[in-house]
């Protein structure tokens, strides 16, 4: 019975054991069912999310399999999702640096960091991706894979880099440039420089690094000669920030710096300044010495005028000798004659006496005017500018030279128009190109004609209105080939042989010209004589 | 004495022209006048001189020449130069051509009246030494101081 009963008791258990199993088992299978449907319920929901995001979310397998992608892959690698379902994620990166990649994104999915690579589009085209991904693990906790996002980040890099470029060229430049620059804000305060700055202002780095404005300002101002102008400077171009300016710094070392500052503005707001500092000192140094040559250049002109005309009155010695002896003779001779008349007691007709007196008046003052325009051609110039008339200057010169000339029988034909209007110049500047232009005519009328001798026609009259007037001198000798026309103002030309001349009048006339504001022609030609004609500006009439 | 002699002045400038005629009239001396080489040389062809004062520079020609075309025609005749400017070569030039003498302006009344006896002294030295025509005033006729 026992046993029975056991018997029982046992089978009502095992029927107990198989019903409850039976149930579990029934209930197990329909949690599993509902587990299975409540997972493709997660996947369906996740990848409703993923396509409705902007940005490529994938899902490759433990070895980098895509085993899900979102239709963006399409937009930013150009292949379908399916093209790239079953490709492994690194068959698309550059070749380059392909395995490099590989390895570190396993690496950067288990730390769930974002790594950036390249890829290759299906266009060909190489873009910028920054990829993120977190590794992804059954409920065993085994890696099935990895889950991510992959970011489209070419424009931005490119953009990056532009700016990087443009950085780098930036400070290439600031550091390039022969200038010191310093960049300072609103406030004063620096906010950059390059190293010239600091080369020029002798600023030591350990005093620039430590950018504390007050005491680089006052380093700097120790060196200035005149620190207080400086300071005015800055506070000025604080308060007007538009304010651009430059002005001169000079150094106690003796070193110039040219300053110079500009606002800096980001679009239209100001943002600070820019100044910049130019060492000088050798350009001025160079300026004063061109300066000083200049000088010396237009002293040793006038020089030159002056040992020109010195060697005219050589030229003209034998001239003028004869001009003032002859009238001399006129006086003393004409004194002792009288004398003589009056010893011998002779009686003297009146009219011949006073014809007498007359002749040696008339011989005396003659005398006088041949020294005058002597000593007026032979003054130096001390370029004084005045209102002088120009037919006096021609007459006085042909005082001095036409006696000269008759003698290589050269005429001259004066056409001097009367009553023209000054002009403003140099006396004795003006008397040396006439003279000099003179003396060319004589040796071209020499070299064409000898003792034939030939004409000089000099003629003077107002030109274009009143404005100007003109003297040209005409002469009837050799002339000038039309390829030296070119040439013959220029210092040293000449084709006389030497001895005959240096080649520094006509340079010289036209030097004179050109200070008298005048200008200077020529026409000419070969056995054609030549004519110069000059024009100056005349004074204008007061009214 | 002087009135014997006839002298040709060839000078471009009209004060030691005037002057010439001047001091030759008072000395009451035949006096002929040219402004230059060329109407001087016109003058020799027709008459005969006996004293020539010639200045060296004029246009044209100058004395040097004027002197030796009036050599050519008048060769007996003295020729005084004359000079303004003293140029040494041609003065030089002048007495290795023979001319009398050379005198240089602004010159002394007396230097003139001293080259003018001279030349008389010399004339009548040669009238004395039988020679005939000396006198180029007197060439047709008998000279009045030998009369």
């Amino acid at each position: 019975m026992n046993v029975f009963f056991s018997s029982g008791v046992f089978i009502f258990i095992i029927i107990l054991s198989v019903a409850v199993c039976v149930r579990l088992r029934k209930k197990i299978a329909l949690s599993k069912i509902n587990f299975r449907n409540s997972t493709k319920e997660i996947t369906r929901r996740f990848q409703d999310v993923a396509e409705s995001s902007g940005e490529w979310i994938w899902q490759v397998d433990a070895c980098g399999r895509y085993v899900y992608s979102n239709s963006v892959v399409e937009k930013i690698l150009g292949y379908g999702t399916q093209e790239v379902i079953g490709k492994y994620f690194y068959d698309y990166l550059i070749p380059e640096n392909k395995e490099e990649i590989r390895r570190a994104a396993f690496e950067a999915f288990s730390k769930k960091e974002s790594f950036i690579n390249k890829k290759i589009r299906k266009d060909g085209k190489v873009i910028i991706l920054e990829t993120n991904g977190t590794p992804f693990r059954d409920v065993k906790g085994n890696l099935t894979g990895y889950i991510g996002i992959d970011r489209d980040i070419t424009e931005r890099k490119r953009a990056e880099e532009e700016l990087m470029r443009i950085l780098s060229l930036h400070d290439a430049t600031l550091e390039a440039t022969a200038d010191g620059i310093l960049v300072v804000d609103l406030n004063g305060r620096v906010v950059s420089y390059n190293k010239k700055f600091l080369q020029l202002w002798k600023i030591p780095e350990s005093l620039a690094a430590a950018r504390e404005d007050g005491k680089l300002l006052e380093y700097a101002l120790g060196q200035l000669v005149n620190p207080e102008e400086f300071i005015g400077e800055v506070r000025m171009l604080c308060a007007n920030p538009e304010a651009q300016s430059s002005n001169t710094l000079r150094f106690k070392d003796g070193r110039i710096f040219d300053r110079f500052s500009q606002t800096e503005k980001i679009g239209d707001k100001i943002v600070g300044c820019v100044w910049s500092f130019r060492d000088v000192t050798a350009r001025n140094k160079a300026e004063e010495e061109l300066k000083s040559a200049y000088e010396q250049l237009k002293a040793t002109q006038l020089q030159l005028v002056q040992s020109a005309k010195m060697a005219s009155i050589g030229l003209l010695a034998g001239g003028i000798a004869h001009e003032i002896n002859n009238p001399l003779t006129g006086v003393l001779n004409n004194v002792q004659l009288i004398r003589m008349v009056f010893n011998d007691k002779q009686k003297f007709n009146m009219n011949d006496f006073n014809d007498l007196m007359d002749s040696i008046e008339e011989s005396a003052q003659r005398c006088a005017r041949i020294t005058n325009s002597l000593l007026n051609f032979s003054r130096a110039s001390k370029g004084v500018f005045q209102n002088i008339s120009l037919n006096d200057i021609v007459e006085k010169v042909l005082l001095l030279i036409e006696h000269e000339l008759s003698l290589e029988n050269i005429v001259f034909h004066k056409k001097l128009r009367q009553h023209l209007p000054p002009v403003k110049g140099d006396v004795q500047l003006l008397q040396q190109i006439i003279f000099d232009i003179i003396n060319n005519a004589r040796w071209a009328i020499q070299k064409k004609s000898g003792k034939q001798g030939g004409s000089v026609t000099i003629e003077t009259d107002t030109d274009e209105g009143n404005n100007s007037l003109f003297l040209s001198i005409a002469d009837t000798g050799i002339g000038i080939p039309k390829e030296n026309l070119e040439k013959i103002y220029e210092p040293f030309f000449t084709t006389k042989s030497a001895g005959e001349g240096t080649g520094l009048g006509l340079s010289i006339v036209y030097n004179i010209i050109k200070e008298h504001g005048g200008k200077i022609t020529v026409e000419s030609g070969m056995d054609e004589g030549t004519v110069f004609k000059i024009v100056l500006p005349a004074v204008a009439a007061q009214k | 004495m002087y009135k014997d002699i006839k002298v040709l002045v060839v000078d471009d400038e009209k004060i030691v022209r005037d002057f010439f005629k001047r001091l030759l009239s008072l000395l009451g001396m035949d006096n002929m006048f040219a402004e230059n080489g060329y109407k001087a040389i016109e003058l020799v062809k027709n008459e005969r001189f006996d004293l020539f004062f010639i200045d060296v520079r004029m246009p044209g020609l100058n004395g040097l020449d004027t002197y030796r075309e009036i050599r050519k025609i008048n060769p007996e005749a003295a020729s005084v130069m004359i000079t303004g400017y003293a140029v040494e070569e041609i003065l030089e030039q002048a007495k290795r051509e023979g001319v009398y003498s050379a005198i240089r302006k602004p010159f002394d009344i007396n230097q003139i009246k001293d080259v003018i006896e001279s030349r008389v002294i010399g004339l009548m030295e040669k009238v004395r030494g039988g020679e005939k025509n000396v006198f180029g005033k007197r060439s047709q006729e008998q000279n009045s101081y030998l009369r």
